[in-house]
């Protein structure tokens, strides 16, 4: 069994609440934080520890879920008369935050005035943590064009220690050692600017739309890389975007964003149930149906027409076909993301 | 800065010090019926005086060295021109006692053993480090 | 003790870990570092082996005329190292430190964590040292090749007025980037300014006269006026650039 060993290492840090056992699995930790399980199916998987073993993780995944993230007192910026945040009011101790909104809805300013780059006109923002934890990847980096790819990575292996992950990145992410960063495409660019969430042991990662330029299978690959590297060190992730399923993939909370406002707050932890979404050509006829098998449906007025949002139910495959044994057609059926259903109608279609 | 640009950079600079040698020579007009001195720098080992006429004259020459004046060549006697060598770098101060000149060419030239000691020196050092260099690569 | 010494070592090797990255990444790059070094040096010697005697027929003493001859040797050495320094502070470092706050590099390296004044102190200092160290070469150069004797307290002074002189224009290249940021009228407004006020803005003049030109009667207490001057000078500029520094925002 892996031991716990990584989180005992920050002694110097007088704030941070230390493990001292090395005999809890990471997985309970894992389970504890998703709050995945309930807290009776947990303590019963991990029956051999000890209750003050157990009451140990406890306080401290509440200390480390308590930890503010970040906060925002009325924070006002404009950029020559145009504002970027309108008198923005918000604390956090989520493990996970996503950014979603509009082009210029200010999200890349919420990211520069975390980090200091640029000063709020009014208000304070708290956001504290040291330079070792922290990797940001901004949505345009500009990394030193004339370092080659290896002197990039001794870079960061000087900054940040070691990769924990024993992977090629040359040979995986198609980057030759020798070539230089500014003749790289835009793609294996984009790749060599999230090297560093590999480097080290990362507390809290920023990313501004960290896989444009990507191919689907680099993406997929990226993603799932960084998710590991997420979970292994249980850090904490700030994630602006346009994608849904990056912020799905990443975020406990998604913060809507528009137009320097801060719209709704929209929690992810809690189980939604799945639904799908489906339009077909006869809208009374498939009603009808619906109402006959007991399905519960919902009817949206769409720029498209009239859509049913059902939840996932055996019984909707037997509505379905007996609809379609009418000659009739189903336009479509798509599953709705967590995301897109909270989001209701603003991204719906 | 790496071990390998350090040993360029002194090579570099030990040919800068051949510069000296390719300094062109001076004429100094002279106004006539006056005490005549003149103070030049040399930073070549020979130095080479040309009258421009075909006439004799008589020079003193000092040498400053750490605030007092040494003089190395009283009354010299010579025509056309005066060749001197192994001169150690410096102030040196000509007076001229004949009355009868109007101009004279002062030309530096020549470079000392020691610096070419030098240039071979970093010049075997650099190549040495460029080829281990080059292994490592390989 | 020798733990102490190691602990010390490995402290001073990891403290500003990300800035000294930094200024390598932003600034030191494409051999500025042997640029520094090499041609403001190589430019003073140049101007030093080109400078021109003169004939006397007055009676001065010969003393008083190879002193007068020496501190012009060493005057139009040091004018060639300013050309030099002035021409690669406005050409290199100056549009350097623009086009990385406007590009967003330098907003790259302060937003992964390296502090923008600890970014700015290490490039000063990169930039003194390594010109210092050309200053140091060329000294030596006309010492030995040139034949110019000096005492130690002359060298160690003129050493300090030259480094002092160096910082000043550096300053002034620093807080003239961050009023006006343009790649092209920054550097030419430097370098207009620096051809106007050479002999001006020349803070240890006085330094440079008491000891190349005894025959002005520099007193000590101008010596002392002159690097005070300069130091409260040096200080203001400093002072003043990491004001509107810390002030300016950063693109990332």
């Amino acid at each position: 069994m892996k031991g716990f060993s990584y989180l005992v290492e920050d002694e110097k840090d007088s704030k941070q609440l230390v493990l001292k056992t090395s005999k809890i699995p990471v997985s309970l930790i894992i389970d504890l934080i998703k709050k995945d399980k309930t807290f009776h199916q947990i303590k019963e998987q991990y029956s051999s520890l000890t209750e003050v073993e157990f009451q140990e993780t406890l306080d401290f995944i509440k200390f480390e879920n308590e930890r503010l993230l970040f906060a925002f007192d009325s924070v006002q910026k404009t950029y020559r008369n145009v504002v970027a945040l309108k008198k923005l009011t918000y604390k956090t101790s989520a493990r996970s935050i996503g950014l979603f909104g509009r082009n210029g809805s200010g999200k890349s300013t919420l990211i520069k005035l975390l980090l200091g780059l640029i000063k709020p006109e009014s208000g304070s923002v708290t956001f504290n943590y040291s330079t070792q934890d922290l990797r940001v990847v901004p949505d345009f980096p500009k990394l030193p064009s004339h370092y080659s790819v290896n002197k990039w990575m001794e870079t960061l292996e000087n900054l940040y220690g070691l990769p924990d992950i024993n992977v090629d990145f040359e040979g995986l992410f198609d980057l030759k050692g020798d070539e230089l960063l500014g003749e790289l495409s835009a793609g294996r660019y984009r790749v060599a600017a999230l090297l560093p969430i590999f480097y080290g042991k990362p507390k809290i990662i920023i990313l501004d739309e960290p896989t444009t330029f990507l191919d689907a299978v680099m993406k997929d690959l990226v993603l799932t890389l960084i998710k590991r590297q997420v979970e292994k060190y249980q850090s904490k992730v700030i994630i602006a975007s346009h994608q849904i399923d990056e912020i799905n993939l990443f975020s406990d909370a998604v913060l809507l964003l528009d137009d320097g406002l801060l719209l709704a707050e929209i929690p992810m932890t809690d189980d939604i149930e799945t639904k799908y979404s489906i339009r077909v050509s006869d809208t009374m006829e498939f009603e009808g149906v619906l109402k006959k098998n007991k399905i519960k449906y919902e009817l949206k007025e769409t720029r498209f027409g009239f859509m049913f949002v059902t939840p996932l139910n055996t019984k909707l495959w037997t509505a379905t076909r007996q609809y379609l044994s009418n000659e009739k057609m189903i336009y479509s059926i798509k599953k709705i993301d967590k995301l897109q259903e909270k989001l209701g109608g603003i991204i719906t279609e | 800065m790496r071990y390998k640009n350090i040993v360029l950079v002194l090579f570099i600079i030990s040919i800068i010090t051949f510069l000296p040698g390719f300094k062109p020579s001076q004429t100094y007009s002279l106004v006539p019926s006056t005490p005549r001195s003149i103070i030049f720098d040399v930073t070549s080992p020979t130095l080479e005086l040309t009258l421009s006429q075909n006439s004799g004259v008589s020079i003193n020459l000092s040498y400053y060295f750490g605030g007092n004046v040494v003089q190395i060549k009283q009354n010299l006697n010579f025509t056309n021109s005066l060749v001197l060598d192994n001169l150690s770098p410096g102030l040196y101060y000509l007076q001229i006692l004949s009355s009868n000149l109007n101009e004279i060419t002062i030309g530096n030239s020549g470079i000392y053993i020691a610096q070419i000691g030098v240039f071979v020196f970093l010049g075997l050092l650099n190549l040495y480090v460029f080829n281990k260099e080059l292994k490592i690569r390989s | 003790m020798f733990t102490g010494l190691h602990n010390y070592i490995q402290n001073y090797s990891e403290s500003d870990k990300f800035e000294k990255e930094a200024v390598k990444a932003l600034f030191f790059k494409s051999y500025l570092k042997e640029i520094l070094i090499l041609v403001p040096m190589s430019l003073g010697f140049l101007f030093f082996l080109f400078t021109s005697s003169d004939t006397y027929t007055s009676g001065t003493s010969i003393v008083t005329q190879f002193e007068l001859m020496r501190s012009r040797l060493i005057f139009s050495f040091l004018e060639g190292v300013f050309v030099g320094i002035t021409v690669i502070i406005a050409m290199v470092q100056l549009i350097r430190w623009i086009s990385s706050q406007s590009d967003g590099s330098f907003g790259y390296w302060v937003g992964i964590g390296a502090k923008r004044e600890k970014i700015l102190r290490h490039t000063l200092i990169s930039t003194i040292y390594f010109s210092t160290l050309g200053v140091i070469i060329g000294f030596i150069l006309v010492f030995s090749i040139g034949g110019i004797s000096f005492g130690s307290i002359e060298i160690l002074a003129l050493l300090i007025a030259t480094v002092s002189n160096i910082i000043t224009w550096l300053l002034i290249g620093l807080i003239l980037s961050q009023f006006i940021q343009n790649q092209v009228l920054t550097p030419i407004l430097f370098l207009f300014l620096a051809a106007t006020n050479l002999y001006a803005l020349r803070p240890l003049s006085e330094v440079y006269r008491y000891f190349l030109a005894p025959q002005f009667n520099t007193t000590i207490n101008s010596l002392m006026v002159g690097i005070l001057l300069s130091l409260l000078l040096n200080i203001l500029l400093f002072m003043s650039t990491l004001w509107v520094h810390k002030r300016s925002e950063l693109v990332l």
